[in-house]
């Protein structure tokens, strides 16, 4: 059987160069040179996450030349987040070397890349330097220093690992010293906040039912302020290549602010029925928290035999909660989810999550913006999916989220299309009579369409003007089922009207290519435009100045030039880091 | 309630309608005789035959009496010391035929003022018995007796209760008793506490107990201090069959056609050696690798274990057709015998029937303003059931002396069905078609033995000493569900979906204790003109319940590496079956597992008191103490920490029973009680479950306390004689906290829960009627009408704190039709040898689900259900019969509808069935 798997592997990797003309043939003649890039594509990891000082750590990469016909310098080093030192790698020591083992002094040393697949980079001791480290693998151009490409990977030295069971009803806060290992339902309560410092690894047991999750309750706070450097990393306790979506439950908050549900609350499903389990209230300035540079993933076990629980959940959360730099990664429902309230979130990364990537329901109206949903060929549904109330549509206050430079990936045309929702595989996907305003975003690959409208009194919407959308990039939406790149083929009919301005208030809808630089190559991917992209077309909306929005952000899609999901994120497949 | 006293009561009417006889040329004239006091047989009566002087015999200990007699018409006289004489009339008795002459002696002090002789013919005698039973008990009752439940097409308790006035029957085996659910009623087999076969409740489904081994069942409306304290609507009273009189030993056959099942394509699936019977073989057993007391999880286990263990399910999920299904079939045998001292009787009874229901199953939708949608729709509902039923009774009784008995009864009865399950539609709530195959095995037996013991003490007054000791279990069991769930691609080729039921093997199992000693003492005592009975009795119900379960989910790693259009026995093959194809892993909730346990302990005294020849006061005081503990633990996690809810209460629970005689022939009673209605096992949990049956996901509430209620019951009934009665009662009810459902809002669905309402009322009209037409015209004397009719309001006030989820806060109960109307045509020719009969049953619309969030409530509209059956005798001497039934003539329409729009609907076919019975001895 292994043999057979790594037979696909290699028909896969085979299968790589003939992938359709737009996504790499072209670039490839302007890439290195003008715009410092490279199209080879790079991921290095460690064996785990978590170690103690003095065990072994193992780093291992895979190179992905793609014809890349120039000579660099590579090189690799540890970093300590705290201290800032390096070690360069393999070999160690403070004074910079390339991967061979020179120096700067006797000089880099240039080579052609050549193609190398889950090989051992380094192996070293893990040094009594206790909190988070960074493995970062460089290629630099002929003059030894500037960087053309950097991967990085992020893995923690600790002193111990501490068991958390039960609730947390006092101050408590976790140290990137040690790891935390979660197990069964943790309830963050009694006017309790839960402070964790940046570089902390927290580890949700699998086994225990409810399953592991942590729980911010309306009594409780999160205080969990990561920075790009040393993330705070939810995750899996499984071995590398071996994490599924759904290993352990997830990330949960719950607030005070208003929801559309009679009576103003809601019950977190599966969950006992206890103070702790409600969200909901009339404080729509409530903060739950503070949630920036986070990594939530393999979240997702099941609560029940119908409820998986998201990466992170939102329910009913106010304006006062802080959510930047999120990303969930392999989630087994939706990787980001909001129950009624009014927080917004900034920079959010969703990927191959099994169910949904954005998920708003029962009166929620914050804002988003930079936000990125990538399905890989294992995964996904729909990119946002919107309701109001699916048990009544009408209810107020209604769904009505401002999402400004989203850009939604999905697998349309490598159609291996299993999961959940079957047609109804939309980018975006608004019903149960939600509103919102979708501007400037990217809705790129997906099975059935690029926006589908489901119900009547989603179109009412439209016509109330709670429904809006201006400069939406279409392209390759619904290929798989053979409908063209023009309106007709990108929009389901029930949205036909609306993209067509014909019924509703819709602006700069557009069929046309993104020119992502590199969306397909899952473990190491780019989402940037290229240039001439039209993302950079001069009518896009402008985001407005109103405290939250960065009005600078003129394009359409979450990126422009800056790829700000470097170094704090990670993409890697699990496949792709599974060593035989 | 003394009826017990009157264990041979019926002794005759299990084995009606067939008749025996050694000498061919010779019929038997037989019957048990009673007293109308206490229902307890009166022995040493002198029964002559009017027509031959020379004929005369004395009642035996149990009451029994017999000749053997040349055809013909006789008359009997029967006199009895302090008892009225009593004649009998226009007793025919055929060749090798027993004709029942059973008669209940008034008590002299009872009925001074008239000559009667009590006249009644034969024929009628078995109803005549259950009406003369109920005319005896001090409460209100109904009832059927086994020859109509025999010459009903009912197949189970459950269906032959809907005959019963007042009684309508919701799903297949709940009995919903003055329009008040299965909460309010509970269930004595042969006076004790039954264990269910169900996980989320305590009252065990009718459904499970085959006609064949029921003997006659009586539905008890009014409480009085000697039964458990849970009763509000009725308490429901099988006795399984009796002894006879004789030797029997009858062997009957049926065939039936279902006009939507029998010849047409049907679902099954491949399953064990013994199937056909309703056992397993053993091939549905959880894989023996899969260990019993860890959760399978990763990190505990390996990939290459893991592996095992997703190939160590049996690879058969698939639905198999079947070009035509099999007509249904049963066999029965009853036998038994009086040997010397020692009685026996016993029966067997075996049914294979396969069914196919066709659904239209819609949900609907709130979508606002007013507007109610259609949600998801399945036009094509179908299940195929196959259900194997397998029942025994073997019941001994050994006299020791005249005054001491013994008695041991035992009773086994499994159901099985097995189900293949498919549908396809619209699902609104994942918003995409999909397609589901499920195939089900469920296991259900019961199992009841009781030991029970009557002693008449001379020296202590002559009183009576009765004891019992019952120890019962019930098991469900539900091996290996498979479900899965598939949506079409674009193009149009059904794919494995990984939704959250997708690729699931369920096992669960459930059983159920009870063990009850009982002891009853009864004194009877003359002073002046007061006579009557002193009761002291002792009760004590322990229920032990043990539910458990293990669900596991095949779920797709990288599809991309699967070809998820397979047929699923490909689709989970071995070499699909790997660490980056399908994995299995296990979703069992903590939940899932729990115990129940229940300790009541009751003891009473009450009295039965006549005075001035007309009044009957039956009053008493029952004290109840009860404790509920439920503990729901997570058996798959080491240490976890259990969690309990309990529910203590001490209930006074009083009771009294005013009968006034308003002639010879009519009786007022007047009836007050007060009673209780206890949470179930789950609804005490604090724990989110989800329901096992329906998938609905339910959380119970620890701070629900019993309901208590307050009944009270008039009741005016007129006996013309025989089996020919007019009756009509009142009853009103006030419920205080009744238990009821409400919905709690979550994340996105809804779930469940149970709440104290504030109050509900119930009150209604009852009339019932039975009657010869010959009173109307002699030419019609060969019809007999019966019917009944019963009008019920109920009304539950909500709480007001549920306005913003439950859509109506006033409403009747749920399950309660307005209306319930029976009507039997009978009509009989004995020189035809033949009987026919036509029944009609109507239950009007009823409360089905309640709404929520502005969705109306969902009602099953009224419906009427219309049978028949007719009895040919080939042979003067009735021991070759043959049975032709016709049931379901109309097609009944079942549907559900909410908001104006179908919700549900489905019909279940005419069933003809062709049977025959025969007698060896």
């Amino acid at each position: 059987m292994m043999r057979w798997q790594i037979l696909t592997c290699a028909v896969l990797l085979a299968a790589w160069p003939a992938r359709p003309a737009s996504h790499d043939s072209e670039p490839r003649q302007v890439s290195a040179t003008h715009q410092l890039e490279t199209q080879a594509a790079i991921w290095v990891w460690t064996d785990k996450y978590v170690y103690r000082p003095g065990e072994t750590v193992t780093v291992r990469w895979t190179l992905k030349p793609y014809n890349d016909p120039l000579p660099y310098t590579i090189v690799a080093y540890r970093q300590n987040n705290q201290t800032g030192a390096r070690s360069y790698l393999p070999g160690g020591g403070a004074e910079p070397k390339d991967i061979a083992g020179n120096t700067l002094e006797s000089g880099f040393r240039m080579r052609y890349l050549e193609a190398v697949e889950k090989a051992v980079l380094a192996t070293f001791q893990a040094p009594d330097e206790l909190g988070m480290h960074t493995i970062v693998v460089q290629l630099r151009d002929f003059t030894g220093t500037r960087i053309v490409k950097s991967a990085y990977f992020k893995f923690g030295i600790v002193s111990e690992e501490v068991q958390i069971t039960g609730n947390i009803e006092s101050d408590t806060t976790w140290v990137n010293t040690r790891a935390y290992r979660i197990r069964g339902l943790v309830f963050v309560r009694n006017g309790a906040t839960l402070t964790i410092e940046r570089g902390t690894f927290i580890i949700g047991e699998p086994g225990s039912q409810p399953p592991s999750a942590l729980v911010i309750t309306r009594t409780g706070r999160i205080v969990a302020n990561g920075s790009r450097s040393r993330p705070i990393i939810m995750t899996s306790s499984q071995p590398f290549g071996q994490r599924k979506p759904g290993d352990w439950g997830g990330l949960i908050l719950l607030g005070r602010a208003s929801n559309n549900w009679p009576g103003g609350e809601g019950f977190i499903e599966g969950l006992p029925d206890s103070p702790d389990t409600r969200y909901g209230g009339n404080d729509d300035t409530h903060s739950c928290g503070f949630l920036r540079y986070v990594r939530v993933e393999f979240a997702g076990a099941e609560f029940q035999p119908n409820n998986e629980v998201n990466g992170i959940t939102w329910g009913s959360c106010g304006t006062g909660t802080v959510s930047e730099y999120l990303q969930v990664h392999y989630g087994f429902d939706d990787a980001f989810e909001w129950f009624g309230g009014t927080n917004n979130a900034k920079y959010l990364v969703a990927t191959y999550a099994r169910d949904d990537y954005f998920d708003g329901q029962i009166g929620w109206r914050g804002k988003v913006q930079h936000a990125l949903a990538v399905v890989n060929e294992d995964n996904g549904n729909r990119g946002i999916e919107m309701d109001n109330n699916e048990t009544n549509h009408a209810l107020q206050p209604l769904s009505k989220p401002q999402f400004y430079n989203v850009t939604l990936v999905g697998v349309g045309d490598r159609l291996t299309q299993s999961f959940d929702e079957g047609t109804g595989v939309a980018a975006v996907f608004l019903r149960r009579g939600s509103g919102g305003v979708y501007n400037n975003m990217i809705a790129y690959n997906w099975i059935t369409a690029g926006v589908d409208l489901r119900d009547a009194r989603t179109l009412e919407n439209l016509d109330s003007g709670e429904l809006t959308m201006d400069g939406i990039i279409l392209w390759n939406n619904g290929r798989s089922s053979g409908r063209p790149n023009n309106l007709e083929g990108q929009v389901t009919a029930s949205a036909l009207p609306f993209v067509r301005g014909e019924r509703g208030r819709a602006r700069n809808i557009l069929v046309a290519d993104p020119m992502l630089r590199r969306p397909f190559e899952f473990s190491d991917p780019d989402f940037r435009p290229r240039l001439g992209s039209p993302v950079f077309r001069a009518n896009w909306v402008q985001p407005p100045d109103d405290g939250f929005f960065d009005q600078w952000a003129t394009w359409s899609g979450a990126f422009g030039d800056l790829n700000w999901t470097e170094e704090w994120t990670n993409f890697i497949q699990e496949q792709d880091l599974r060593v035989p | 309630m003394r009826d017990w006293l009157g264990v041979l009561v019926l002794a005759l009417s299990a084995l009606r309608p067939v008749a025996w006889a050694s000498d061919p040329g010779a019929g038997t004239l037989a019957g048990v005789l009673y007293d109308s006091r206490s229902g307890k047989p009166v022995p040493g009566a002198l029964v002559e035959v009017i027509e031959d002087p020379r004929l005369k015999t004395t009642s035996n200990q149990d009451g029994v009496f017999r000749f053997e007699l040349a055809p013909g018409s006789y008359s009997l006289r029967i006199t009895a010391q302090g008892f009225h004489p009593a004649q009998l009339d226009q007793l025919v008795v055929r060749p090798g035929q027993v004709t029942d002459a059973s008669k209940v002696l008034s008590f002299a002090g009872d009925v001074t003022q008239v000559e009667v002789v009590e006249r009644l013919s034969a024929g009628a005698a078995t109803a005549e018995s259950v009406i003369a039973e109920r005319r005896l008990l001090a409460s209100i009752s109904d009832g059927a007796s086994a020859e109509e439940i025999s010459n009903s097409v009912a197949s189970d308790a459950a269906a032959a209760l809907t005959r019963v006035t007042g009684v309508s029957l919701v799903g297949s085996g709940y009995v919903y008793v003055r329009g008040l659910g299965e909460r309010y009623s509970a269930t004595l087999l042969n006076n004790a506490l039954v264990p269910t076969t169900e996980p989320e409740r305590r009252v065990v489904p009718l459904d499970l107990f085959p006609v064949e081994l029921i003997d006659r069942i009586l539905v008890l409306k009014t409480y009085s201090p000697d039964l458990p304290g849970e009763f509000s609507g009725g308490l429901v009273r099988m006795h399984t069959v009796e002894f006879p009189a004789r030797r029997i030993l009858r062997l009957s056959t049926s065939y039936g056609f279902n006009a939507r099942t029998t010849g047409r394509p049907f679902l099954t699936y491949p399953g064990g050696r013994y199937d056909f019977f309703g056992f397993d073989d053993g091939s549905r057993r959880m894989p023996a690798s899969i260990p019993a007391n860890s959760r399978l999880f990763p990190g505990r286990f390996s990939e290459a274990q893991f592996e095992q263990f997703g190939e160590a399910f049996a690879r058969n999920w698939e639905p198999v057709p079947i070009a035509s299904a099999r007509p249904q079939q049963s066999f029965t045998l009853v036998g038994g015998d009086s040997i010397g001292r020692l009685g026996l009787v016993g029966a067997l009874t075996f049914s294979n029937k396969l069914q196919r229901s066709l659904e239209l199953q819609r949900y609907l939708v709130n979508a606002g303003k007013g507007e109610v949608r259609i949600h998801t729709e399945y036009p094509d509902f179908t299940a195929d059931t196959e259900s194997a039923r397998l029942g025994g009774v073997l019941n001994a009784a050994l006299r020791l002396s005249p005054t001491h008995k013994l008695v041991f009864r035992s009773m086994l009865t499994r159901d099985t069905d097995k189900e293949t399950r498919v549908f396809a539609g619209y699902n609104g709530g994942v918003d995409t078609w999909i397609h589901s195959t499920r195939l089900r095995w469920v296991e259900r037996s019961l199992q009841a033995n009781s030991f029970d013991g009557e002693h008449t003490l001379a020296r202590l007054r002559n009183s009576i000493l009765r004891w019992q000791f019952t120890w019962s279990g019930s098991r469900r069991d539900e091996p290996d569900m498979r479900e899965v769930f598939r949506t079409p691609r674009a193009d149009g080729v059904l794919v494995f979906s990984a939704m959250p039921q997708s690729g699931l093997r369920f096992f669960n199992h459930l059983d159920d204790r009870i063990r009850e000693p009982q002891l009853d003492w009864s004194l009877p005592f003359y002073r002046g003109g007061v006579s009557g009975m002193l009761l002291f009795g002792y009760r004590a119900s322990f229920r032990e319940r043990h539910f458990e379960a293990r669900r596991f989910r095949f779920t797709p790693v990288r599809t991309a590496t699967l070809d998820l259009t397979l047929p699923s026995n490909r689709l989970f093959s071995p070499e699909n079956i790997r660490p980056d194809g399908f994995v299995v892993r296990e979703v069992t909730r903590g939940t899932d597992t729990y115990d129940g346990q229940m300790r009541i302990h009751g003891a009473y005294a009450m009295t039965d008191l006549s005075w001035a020849s007309r009044w009957r006061l039956v009053a008493g005081l029952r004290l109840e103490d009860s404790a509920v503990d439920v503990t729901t633990i997570d058996p798959l996690v080491p240490g976890a920490v259990p969690a309990v809810a309990r529910l203590r209460n001490r209930d006074p629970l009083p009771a009294a029973n005013l009968i006034y005689s308003l002639g010879p022939r009519q009786n007022l009673r007047l009836a007050f009680a007060r009673t209780v209605a206890r949470p179930d096992f789950r609804e005490l949990s604090p724990f989110d479950f989800t329901n096992v049956l329906g998938g609905f996901n339910v959380v119970g509430n620890p701070r629900l306390v019993r309901t208590a209620i307050e009944n009270y019951d008039a009741r005016w009934e007129l006996f013309f004689g025989g089996d020919q009665l007019l009756a009509a009662s009142l009853f009103y009810k006030t419920f205080h906290n009744p238990i009821e459902v409400t919905i709690q809002a979550t994340t996105s669905d809804l779930r469940q829960t149970f709440l104290n309402a504030h109050s509900a009322r119930n009150r209604g009209i009852e009339i019932e009627m039975r009657r010869r037409l010959a009173a109307l015209h002699p030419r019609l004397n060969e019809f007999l009408l019966a019917g009944n009719f019963t009008f019920v309001d109920s009304h539950v006030r909500i709480p007001d704190s549920q306005r913003t989820v439950l859509t109506s806060l006033r409403r009747p109960l749920v399950g309660q039709s307005r209306y319930l109307a029976n009507l039997l045509v009978e009509w009989m020719k004995p020189s035809w040898r033949s009987q026919a009969r036509f029944y009609m049953n109507y239950t009007s619309r009823r409360l089905s689900d309640v709404g929520a969030m502005g969705l109306p409530d969902i009602y099953q509209e009224g419906f009427a259900q219309l049978d028949f059956v007719y009895h040919f005798h080939f042979r003067e001497d009735g021991r070759w019969s043959l049975r032709l039934a016709a049931e379901n003539l109309g097609d009944t329409h079942y549907r559900w509808t909410q908001a104006g729009i179908l919700q549900r609907s489905f019909r279940l076919g005419r069933t003809i069935s062709v049977g025959t019975s025969y007698s060896i001895f």
